[in-house]
């Protein structure tokens, strides 16, 4: 899914961690969780097209 | 401050629906229905808005985080916190006023994907309010009086910015439109502000002129009519670039010179 996030208040610091993902991989088509809802489809414009 | 985070492939309109539900506005890009990302390209181009004269630049590099916005010499606020980025040798990492600042700096008006793939960019967002809106559609017959019309715009562009008044404009000799709106004014002195520059479009030989003024709730009630479409058309075929002008070249006791130079350029744009 597209991620939009809402926090209510943000304070950039130095001491946040550093990006991690579950499988250890960047998330890019094919790979990691932005294709996690559209199983065997391409994610585009918000919606899973099947290609 | 109550911010937004939004990934890559969040698309404008995507950001401006989630940021109005939060009653809340942001600065961003424009354009039909997608096409312009709000965490992309935008934001590395320097990231032009018609409500920067309130909240700054999407991507203004101000000095001074807490300095209202100026236009005398665009310190301003910096609309963006933070960006994840992947760089060039593979590294995934966060980019602040605290941590890799450089790269921070760099990527809000630094272009294009020069310095890597941005994957995330964390706004700041600021109460919703109501805008004012001025609109002005030349048709002309007589290309003097586009350029004497364009001189007139020049010529109370200061004055406008001033009160708060961004948007867009442009066109050629043969036709001219703008849309401007503002936080800061009622719908009362929107009228009184620009009845007279109606009139004087208005009296222009050659000019076919259609104009009106509008109070929008929120800037979601500007944006949604203007520029989101139901029949899968995707942003526009044209290729902009842009130059911002300092305030001295506006302000100018030459505004007819400034627009005959302006009218030069093949469909030129105001913002």
């Amino acid at each position: 899914m597209k991620n939009i996030t809402f926090y209510d208040s943000f304070s950039p610091t130095d001491t946040k961690d550093s990006i991690t993902y579950d499988n250890g991989l960047f998330p890019v088509l094919g790979q990691g969780r932005f294709l996690a809802d559209c199983d065997a489809s391409l994610y585009l414009r918000g919606r899973c097209a099947v290609v | 401050m109550p911010v937004f985070t939004f990934g890559a492939g969040v698309q404008w309109y995507e950001a401006y629906e989630a940021v109005k539900q939060r009653n809340r506005v942001i600065v961003g890009g424009i354009s039909a229905r997608g096409s312009v990302g709000a965490a992309g390209g935008w934001l590395s181009g320097g990231g032009h808005s018609a409500i920067a004269p309130n909240y700054g630049l999407g991507a203004s590099n101000s000095p001074n985080l807490t300095q209202p916005y100026s236009y005398d010499g665009f310190v301003g606020v910096d609309n963006v916190l933070e960006i994840t980025i992947v760089t060039a040798d593979g590294s995934h990492v966060i980019a602040n006023q605290h941590r890799n600042q450089d790269l921070f700096w760099a990527v809000r008006g630094g272009g294009g994907g020069t310095w890597g793939v941005v994957t995330s960019v964390t706004y700041k967002t600021h109460p919703s309010t109501p805008f004012s809106a001025a609109f002005l559609l030349a048709n002309s017959t007589n290309a003097n009086s586009t350029q004497r019309l364009l001189a007139e715009i020049i010529r109370l562009t200061p004055s406008l910015v001033d009160q708060g008044y961004g948007g867009y404009g442009g066109g050629d000799t043969n036709q001219f439109q703008f849309l401007v709106l503002s936080p800061n004014v009622t719908s009362e002195q929107t009228q009184t502000t620009f009845l007279p520059l109606f009139e004087f479009a208005a009296s222009q030989p050659g000019l076919s002129v259609e104009n009106y003024t509008i109070l929008y709730q929120d800037f979601w009630a500007f944006y949604e009519p203007l520029f989101t479409t139901t029949d899968g058309q995707v942003g526009s075929p044209s290729e902009l670039s842009s130059w911002l002008l300092p305030k001295d070249v506006v302000q100018t006791d030459k505004p007819g010179d400034l627009a005959a130079e302006l009218l030069k350029i093949s469909g030129f744009g105001y913002l």
